[in-house]
């Protein structure tokens, strides 16, 4: 559900009034039956839950209202958003009417007036060579330190000023999300750190040295999300958690990194979000217990390198996860014999996403070629549906394709997302070409449907585990 | 406490205008206060819920009973569970059947939800107001929650002044 979708439907005083006002007007019952104040009549701990999920300025406005809603403010959990950089709605590209999160000045303001506990503290500070970031360290470093900032739920930081605050992680033992951005940790941070309650942690552009990520992670006893984007700092990523259920990971640097991931025994996604087809991933990752784990991607070809080392055996069929079933991979479209490869290892593979991209390096040619006489399980039993995308009509992915119309003998749908629009003809054409009358699974449907970029969607969806496909699209027709 | 066949616990909760509902386990423990109720033992016999009437109850179990697969908080078995996605999308669309309902129902089922403790329930109820009180003028926000501005016009200026900063 979008938080700020109203916000930014929102009339302005010389904007006519949008669409989505009046609707919203109709809900909530303005020129209502009775016209009752029945929002004033909730108890207070339950105006004080809504008036901390408002954005800081809508909440610090509150008390105007009227009597009922004087001392709420001060009483409920403080949700502090403090920005210097010009202030945007986070819904997409429409300007607010009014900015929602603070400048540092108010915060000198708000503090005072605070007494705490607070459920949100999010910073967001400029490089470090703009004038006011250290300034802004600085203060943001004597905030953590009040009562109106204790005992914080969600941490949400980002600043180029090199240092992680040494504060920041003061509310460790409340903390339910935290995402850091932009920073650097120091080399140690102090001994047995806990974070009892943490269920989603970020890291995006963080460099943080190998051991210190391993204790922060050993004391995450909750944590169900872990999402590291461009992190410094370690050769080896090693993942033991008891109940994450969610791993994603994002490399482009040169650096090489590996993820390990030991033992994981409710993981379910391992996600290797993407933004652009040039974005290679330079991680390798190794899967030695992963029980649960059933989605998986998009792994890219070319230099992704997926061990599986579950049980004993090193090599052959023991090297499989029988427990996958939806797995895309980034392609360059050119080769299908690493594809097939690859599929040997998920014997029970009901859904496949190929994801076709331009690559400057084109799959290599290595490991063994595709052999026909041994057969590859997940065609013949559980490959339910393939979905192409982009799909560009081109003699090597018509190849692609064919091949899982000629092969997989349970598939039931197969999806081409394309650029073209499609109608009749133009599909009975493409049925031809895909020789859609020799299909191995006589319940196959095909659909041809516009593409539509997806690689935002996963990465929003990184932490949403209700999105039960992160790879489908959410098609907007 | 009753069971019911495939061994599926159930649970009994009563409104205070004496209606009783029978649930399974797991529904009721959507409701972080009715699991720990359950976990603590405190619920050998029917749970007497207060404050809540049989006709906001049964809306509040018909929630639960629709979440119930697919949230994470239902313990071991069901948070390891992943919904088909056309499951999940499903669910999106009847949380928004779910909530068109008048304003002095979505009020009761926010106490709801909020005496219950049921998160996902709490937000989808609220979120209305939020979106009502999120970048409004305080005109308008009165205007949408049917609020009486009760201040004298100077107490208004001075409760103003010190919640200067929001205004700027």
């Amino acid at each position: 559900m979008g938080k700020r979708g109203a916000a930014a439907a929102a009339p302005g005083p010389d904007k006519p009034e949008p669409h989505g006002a009046a609707e919203k007007r109709a809900r909530s019952g303005d020129g209502d039956e009775t016209g009752d104040d029945f929002i004033s009549g909730l108890p207070d701990v339950v105006l004080g839950t809504i008036i901390s999920l408002l954005p800081t300025k809508d909440g610090g406005r509150t008390p105007v209202l009227s009597r009922r809603w004087r001392h709420l403010w001060r009483s409920a959990p403080l949700n502090l958003e403090v920005t210097l950089a010009p202030v945007r709605t986070s819904s997409r590209c429409v300007p607010a009417r009014t900015s929602f999160r603070v400048r540092p000045s108010a915060v000198s303001e708000i503090i005072p007036q605070h007494p705490g506990p607070a459920r949100r503290f999010y910073l967001r500070c400029p490089g470090a060579g703009d004038p006011g970031a250290d300034d802004l360290c600085a203060q943001a470093e004597s905030w953590l330190h009040s009562p109106a900032l204790a005992n914080l739920e969600e941490l949400d930081i980002s600043y180029a000023n090199p240092r992680l605050l040494p504060s920041a992680l003061r509310s460790a033992p409340t903390l339910l999300v935290a995402k850091m951005s932009h920073c650097s940790f120091p080399n140690e941070i102090g001994p047995s750190m806990n974070f009892p309650l943490l269920k989603q942690l970020s890291f995006m552009d963080v460099s943080i040295p190998e051991d210190v990520f391993h204790d922060l992670l050993s004391g995450c006893h909750a944590l169900e999300s872990l999402y590291v984007s461009e992190v410094f700092g370690m050769g080896c990523l090693r993942i033991s958690s008891p109940k994450i259920r969610s791993i994603s990971i994002r490399h482009t640097s040169m650096q090489k990194t590996e993820l390990v991931i030991e033992d994981a025994p409710r993981l379910v996604r391992l996600l290797i979000p993407y933004y652009g087809s040039c974005d290679n991933d330079c991680v390798t990752i190794r899967v030695v217990r992963a029980p649960k784990l059933e989605i998986l991607g998009p792994l890219l070809l070319v230099v992704s390198k997926l061990l599986v080392s579950q049980g004993i055996s090193p090599v052959g069929s023991a090297n499989s996860m029988h427990t996958v079933k939806i797995l895309a991979l980034r392609s360059s479209g050119h080769e299908l014999d690493p594809v097939l490869n690859i599929l040997r290892w998920f014997p029970c593979l009901e859904q496949l996403y190929v994801i076709f991209h331009e690559h400057i390096e084109e799959d290599k040619k290595n490991g063994p070629q595709y052999d026909p006489l041994l057969p590859i399980e997940c065609l013949q039993t559980h490959l339910k549906r393939v979905v192409f995308r982009p799909f560009t009509s081109n003699e090597k992915q018509y190849e692609f394709a064919r091949f899982f119309v000629l092969n997989a003998e349970v598939l039931n749908k197969v999806e081409f997302e394309g650029f073209g629009g499609y109608n009749s003809v133009s599909v009975a054409y493409q049925h031809r070409f895909l020789r859609v009358e020799n299909r191995a699974s006589q319940d196959a449907q095909f659909e041809f449907r516009r593409y539509i970029r997806t690689e935002h969607q996963l990465v929003e969806h990184i932490h949403d585990l209700s999105v039960a496909d992160p790879f489908r699209s959410h098609r907007q027709d | 406490m009753a069971t019911r066949e495939a061994g599926k616990k159930m649970i009994m909760l009563k409104s205070p205008d004496g209606m009783e509902f029978e649930v399974e386990e797991a529904v009721a423990m959507e409701s972080q206060t009715i699991r720990k109720m359950i976990e603590d033992d405190c619920a050998d016999t029917a749970i007497l819920i207060p404050n809540i009437n049989s006709k906001i109850l049964s809306r509040v179990i018909e929630y639960c009973n629709k979440h119930v697969p697919t949230t994470g908080a239902t313990g071991a078995a069901a948070s390891d569970t992943v919904a088909p996605a056309a499951l999940a999308e499903d669910l999106k669309i009847w949380d928004a059947e779910f909530i068109k309902v008048n304003r002095a129902t979505r009020f009761d089922l926010i106490q709801a939800a909020s005496y219950l403790n049921i998160k996902g329930l709490l937000d989808l109820t609220s979120q209305t107001t939020i979106d009502t009180i999120s970048d409004n003028s305080l005109e308008e926000i009165r205007s949408f929650l049917s609020t009486k501005n009760d201040y004298l016009p100077e107490e208004e200026q001075t409760i103003r002044r010190e919640n200067q900063w929001a205004f700027q």
